[in-house]
């Protein structure tokens, strides 16, 4: 009996990762490339993702390695949208405690590898991170400079004023 | 890593999970951010509409030509949501629409359930419409006058009249009005101060020609004298002279006859007013026309006209401490008239001998001739503080108070019930009634002043709390809700322009209220009482036809069925009808929301836990 098939990944600062190739396939990215070029002993390289991203992203991949890939043409309009935003199991959520930068880096890394699952995961974070603030707080969060005029801001308050909360 | 370099896909995707009111708040964060949402505008706000069940979920509207062409082949009744072409705008709408009705009523369960039944008929602003369920048509009255009876299954057009010359105008016309029941369809027309009365063409061939129900063509084969109909002509009354008798004792018959066509109607009679009328109601077998109040002296004129006979049972006068009367409402037992601040009930002081509920003057006709009224038989009003100096007038049609009104007819206030908004919260003075509808025995009564709606219930069970002063009169405001915004914010709802937020319509069937407001179309089901009967012993007034055997006791959450402006709203045995704005091109068309005629809908026998548990 040998062992599952396994794959190399390389990061862009170099590192190898030895995964199986199940759990790489969770990466639509990286299930198309071995699709194309065929079995090989050749680290498949990501130049945009770095190691430390990887090994966050491989390790997501691992605990999902089981679910039934999501198919490629659902409707995303068929979800029950209300309850989307809220919809983060636990170990995701664990999972997704981390700080900003890694966040963004790695729904990055998961848009280049087209991991969906874990891009929704990854913008449902910030989504709930952005929810219920004021712009001031947002800008703090992100920290955004605020390139409005006073006059262009008060004119944009203006039009959403409706939407205030009362 | 900032957030402003991820991708732009990225950043919508976020967007799509945020809610409305964090969007507004994305576009003021920088520049950026406005640029995102004003250049995705559309996508965003339809993305945010569905998270927020504004519409549905297929609605699909942008992207691609091909598949906003399919999406819009799927969308079935949803063929609006294609011609939105400002989804921020719907959003805002629809928003502020679920914020005003939310404060006083969280929580609850929606009752309406729409029907998939696609739009029907096209009906423009300020056109009119009224649902014939005996015979399964739709009649609408067009903006130009003409009148159209269309086919409820095929909306097929089967009767029209046209305006022929438009008539002189009038100075200052009342606007048309439709109304319609049990056979009649009374009707005015632009710029006229002619009321006309046209009748079922298919009673007119039956012995009790107004009986609800269409008959059979059994019934019809076994009428004994079929061609004894009425005759086709106008029986013209004039509405201003104070003559009782009917022109229809000299009335002439027909002597040919043609099977009755469904929907057809024939004229009966036209009633003209001078100066004019400003308001009409009808419940079957009375019209309540009101003519229009005499700005010098305050005054105005209630006619009740028995329409199967053409005779006037009553003529009232309104008090001018009332003030200027804003609409009318008739029933069997009752007439409502408000006023500006105040709507004041007057009762039928004789019992309608037919206990049936059926129309007194049923006439008995083998021969089809209309038996001269009993005059000892017509009900009369009890009028409150009629003092002949207070009618006495300078107007052509008020010289000579002793032709008015019999006195006799009146009598000193016994049993006037008043509702005065005076006793009410001071906020609601901001407003004034403007119309009154009434469940059809005429003892429950919603009003519309200005953006709230008001349900008078007069066994209602005084709640007096302590602060209160305690109610001595009968009968109560049991509830008022208004559009506009939470109570507390009386400032802030003076601000908005009461214009767009007046309801425009209202009907009322005892159980269930349609609002039409330029906000949006609302249900309000009222709620069986029983359950409280137990605990306040208070018995309902004994009416002189059967009551349903429950009375209300409550008001459910209104229910925002629509946030687009509606203009007109029928409530009928087994479902409700409404017009409802297509957002581009301004049109309205009439929706059944129902399903099936006695499927879902409401049981003569009041088994109203149906109407709470799901369904008009």
């Amino acid at each position: 009996m040998s062992a599952a098939p396994q794959v190399t990944l390389e990061s862009s600062d170099g590192e190898k990762f030895k995964v199986d190739k199940e759990v790489a396939e969770r990466s639509v990215l990286i299930k198309n490339m071995i699709e194309d070029v065929g079995e090989s002993d050749n680290p498949i390289p990501l130049p945009n993702v770095n190691a430390s991203v990887l090994k966050k992203v491989l390790e997501y991949c691992e605990h999902h390695r089981g679910d039934p890939l999501p198919a490629a043409d659902a409707d995303p309009s068929n979800d029950d949208n209300r309850k989307r935003a809220t919809e983060i199991s636990d170990w995701d959520q664990k999972f997704i405690q981390v700080d900003q930068e890694m966040l963004f880096e790695i729904i990055l890394a998961a848009n280049y590898m087209d991991i969906k699952p874990l891009l929704d995961v990854g913008c449902k974070t910030v989504a709930n991170m952005i929810k219920g603030k004021t712009p001031e707080e947002i800008r703090k969060l992100f920290n955004i400079v605020n390139d409005f005029t006073p006059e262009e801001e008060a004119q944009i308050k203006k039009e959403n004023e409706w939407a205030e909360d009362r | 890593m900032h957030i402003h370099t991820l991708p732009v896909e990225t950043l919508l995707q976020i967007i799509g999970y945020l809610p409305i009111q964090t969007i507004c708040t994305l576009e003021s964060v920088s520049q950026t951010f406005h640029k995102l949402v004003k250049r995705n505008l559309n996508a965003i706000y339809q993305v945010a509409a569905r998270l927020h069940q504004f519409a549905p979920q297929n609605a699909l509207t942008c992207g691609p030509q091909a598949a906003l062409k399919a999406a819009v082949a799927t969308l079935g009744p949803n063929k609006w949501l294609h011609e939105i072409r400002d989804w921020k705008q719907f959003c805002k709408s629809s928003f502020l629409l679920e914020q005003a009705w939310s404060f006083s009523c969280r929580g609850s369960q929606p009752i309406y359930r729409r029907m998939e039944t696609p739009d029907v008929y096209r009906i423009r602003r300020d056109e009119d419409f009224k649902v014939d369920e005996v015979e399964q048509t739709v009649i609408i009255r067009r903006d130009t006058g003409d009148l159209e009876v269309v086919l409820i299954e095929t909306g097929e057009q089967v009767w029209k009249i046209r305006v022929a010359a438009p008539p002189p105008p009038v100075q200052a016309a009342p606007p048309p009005f439709l109304e319609f029941g049990k056979g009649f369809l009374i009707f005015s027309r632009k710029g006229s101060n002619l009321i006309d009365v046209w009748r079922r063409s298919a009673d007119c061939y039956h012995p009790h020609s107004y009986l609800p129900s269409r008959p059979t063509n059994d019934q019809l084969a076994r009428s004994p004298d079929a061609a004894t109909a009425f005759s086709s002509g106008y029986l013209p009354i004039d509405g201003s002279s104070n003559e009782r008798t009917s022109p229809l004792t000299t009335c002439t018959l027909r002597t040919s006859i043609q099977l009755p066509r469904r929907g057809v109607f024939l004229p009966f009679t036209q009633i003209a007013y001078k100066p004019r009328f400003s308001k009409y109601s009808y419940a079957h077998p009375y019209l309540a026309a009101l003519r229009d109040s005499f700005p010098r002296q305050g005054l105005s004129v209630v006619d009740i006209w028995h329409l199967p006979t053409l005779q006037r049972s009553a003529r009232l006068c309104i008090d001018r401490d009332i003030g200027p009367v804003a609409d009318i409402a008739v029933s069997l037992t009752y007439l409502y008239v408000a006023a500006s601040q105040r709507i004041v009930a007057y009762k039928w002081i004789s019992t309608i001998p037919d206990e049936s509920g059926e129309p007194v003057f049923l006439p008995a006709y083998p021969q089809f001739v209309l038996p001269r009224p009993h005059t000892n038989q017509l009900p009369t009003f009890l009028c409150e503080r009629i003092n002949r100096d207070d009618v006495q007038g300078s107007s052509d049609n008020i010289t000579c108070p002793a032709n008015m009104v019999p006195v006799t007819s009146f009598a000193l206030p016994t049993d006037v019930q008043r509702i005065n908004l005076e006793d009410e919260r001071n906020w609601r003075l901001a407003y004034q009634f403007s119309s009154v509808a009434i469940s059809p025995d005429g003892s429950d009564l919603v009003a519309i002043a200005g953006s709230h709606l008001v349900v008078y219930l007069p066994n209602f069970p005084n709640r007096g709390s302590a602060n209160s002063k305690p109610n001595t009169k009968k009968g109560r405001i049991a509830f008022a809700f208004g559009i506009g915004k939470k109570a507390a914010d009386i400032p802030k709802l003076k601000k908005l322009s009461t214009v767009t937020e007046t309801i425009k319509h209202v009907a009322f069937d005892g159980h269930r209220i349609l609002l039409c407001s330029p906000k949006g179309v609302f249900a309000v089901v009222v709620k069986d009482r029983r359950c409280l009967e137990a605990a306040h012993q208070s018995q309902p007034t004994p009416l002189p036809h059967p009551k349903p055997p429950f009375t209300i006791c409550g008001v459910e959450r209104p229910h925002f069925l629509f946030a687009r402006p509606g203009t007109c709203a029928n409530l009928l045995n087994g479902s409700a009808w409404f017009t409802m704005a297509y957002i581009h091109f301004n049109d309205f068309g009439g929706v059944d929301v129902s399903g099936g005629a006695n499927d879902s809908g409401m049981d003569e026998d009041g088994a109203s836990g149906r109407v709470s548990a799901g369904g008009i």
